[in-house]
């Protein structure tokens, strides 16, 4: 079954004095875990997003919609990209998910809602 | 009637590997408690008993499940779901004997994805049977929060990907931890109903039931020193179910229990499941928590408790699992060893305010402070204590206590 690994971490980690270092240790971490899933036969896909302070959001409030510069909720921990990978069980996930290299954050995994063919 | 009792008695203990079977077959746990409801209820409906009750309930719940997909399915009418079907019958065309599936259920309810709070009611519930409303009691939340819990926890057992599979070695301790954590949760709600109140409110033995989950993972985990620790543990405590209350209802502190009235045969128990617990040279909190109480049960051989000897345990268990509860009851070891006042200078160490409303910490500074002459402020310490709602069989020996001093 297919499993959405979010990761919320705290940008700021990146910025200032050795941010640039970490965020190459980071990525690298990345291309290893790519690697890594690729060579267990895990299909997945995920994507890196911008800052949270590119992002624009739409809210809806009986049938009105507002724009609003920024992401949906001001926390210290935005989402910072995702995975989607098919494995057999919420364990077998969570394991992959406590290999994404995280300076300071959080992963949520959740199970994908299976389309219905 | 008797015979009826005793059928009853034998659906109770087939309950867990008839429906750890039945979810395993079916993945889905709600699916698998309904089929051994129904089946349940049809062989009490029989005129006579059936010889092998387990293996007839097995069977009986299998077809009842079959019976409910084959319904569901026709429902919904599609090509695919008549493949799942059969598919399906496949599945459940198993040869006997039933398979033994109960560490596997035992690991899914105790899985570390449930919160904490939910892993020992999902277990009593699920494994052992016990109605939602007597759990409910057990861990004092209203009837309807638990049952939102328990229903909130199968949910995502059956939509999360909660894998129906032993998980692998390497991920043991912490599995483990997990369920032994929620099986000493049981038992320590369990325990606390010293008068019977609460068995007798929902007429279920809470005590029991809890026994039986503890001895079911020392048995589906005999190369673990902890699961045998932990079932040595509620068995001592279990052996003083006969001497904990005296004729007036009043709760009899440990040390003051008449050794006869204690259950020998679970003391015994207790010892064997320690000794083989020790031959796998792993020590760990429980094993250590229930050599404290074999100490304790000592006495009725010897001629007193070793309280040198349970010092020294508590000072074990302090640096395995500290605690503001096991420095309490380390107080109470140091009190008996070095005196009252030692003991009193060693609850002036602990975080007050923590355990401002826990009643333990009172009892045991009333009791403290009365043997160093300091009557007035032992029935301070007790009056503290009396006004945390006490169950009625403390509350009576709190008073008697309270009466003494005064």
């Amino acid at each position: 079954m297919q499993f959405m690994l979010m990761i919320n971490e705290d940008e700021s980690a990146y910025a200032g004095e050795g941010g640039a270092a970490l965020l190459e240790a980071t990525l690298a971490g990345h291309m290893k875990l790519a690697e890594d899933l690729v060579a267990a036969g895990v299909p997945f896909s995920g994507e890196r997003l911008k800052p949270a302070a590119m992002a624009t959001t739409i809210r809806w409030d009986n049938g009105a919609a507002t724009l609003h510069d920024g992401p949906f909720a001001e926390t210290h921990e935005e989402l910072g990209g995702f995975y989607i990978i098919d494995v057999a069980s919420l364990d077998e996930a969570l394991e992959w998910a406590k290999r994404i290299p995280v300076p300071k954050g959080a992963i949520e995994v959740r199970p994908v809602w299976p389309m219905q063919g | 009637m008797t015979l009826q009792a005793d059928l009853a008695q034998a659906i109770m203990a087939a309950r867990p590997r008839v429906v750890a079977a039945l979810a395993a077959q079916l993945r889905d746990l709600d699916a698998a408690e309904e089929a051994f409801a129904n089946a349940a209820a049809s062989a009490l409906a029989l005129a006579e008993p059936p010889r092998d009750v387990a293996a007839w309930l097995f069977i009986a719940a299998k077809r009842r499940a079959l019976d409910a997909i084959r319904k569901a399915r026709s429902e919904a009418r599609t090509a695919d779901a008549l493949g799942e079907v059969s598919e399906m019958a496949d599945i459940l065309e198993l040869p006997e004997p039933i398979p033994d599936e109960r560490l596997r259920l035992l690991f899914i309810c105790c899985h570390p994805a449930l919160g904490a709070e939910v892993r020992a009611p999902l277990a009593l519930k699920v494994i052992c049977g016990l109605p939602t409303p007597a759990i409910a009691r057990l861990f004092v939340v209203s009837e309807a929060t638990m049952f939102q819990r328990i229903t909130r926890a199968k949910a995502k057992v059956r939509e999360a990907g909660i894998a129906f599979e032993l998980p692998p070695r390497k991920a043991w301790p912490e599995r483990l931890g997990a369920v032994l954590l929620a099986l000493e949760l049981a038992f320590t709600a369990a325990y606390a109903d010293a008068g019977g109140e609460l068995s007798a409110a929902i007429e279920e033995d809470l005590g029991a039931e809890v026994e039986r989950l503890a001895l079911l993972v020392a048995e589906l985990l005999p190369q673990e020193p902890e699961a045998l620790g932990l079932a040595a543990l509620v068995l001592l405590a279990r052996s003083r179910a006969g001497a904990r209350l005296d004729g007036e209802g009043a709760m009899v502190p440990l040390s003051q229990q008449d050794a006869s009235l204690w259950d020998y045969a679970r003391i015994a128990a207790a010892r064997g499941l320690m000794d083989r617990a020790a031959a796998l040279a792993r020590s760990g909190p429980y094993q250590v928590m229930a050599a404290i109480q074999l100490t304790h049960a000592r006495r009725a051989f010897d001629s007193g408790v070793d309280w040198g000897a349970v010092l020294r345990l508590y000072d074990v268990l302090v640096a395995l699992r500290p605690s503001p509860m096991v420095a309490l009851s380390r107080a109470l070891a140091l009190a008996q060893v070095e005196g009252a006042e030692a003991g009193l200078a060693a609850l002036e160490a602990l975080p007050a305010e923590r355990l401002a409303l826990a009643r333990p910490y009172h009892v045991a500074r009333a009791d403290m402070l009365a043997r160093a002459g300091r009557g007035d402020e032992a029935v301070a310490a007790l009056d503290k204590a009396l006004a945390l709602a006490p169950p009625k069989a403390e509350r009576l020996f709190l008073e008697r206590r309270r009466a003494a001093l005064t």
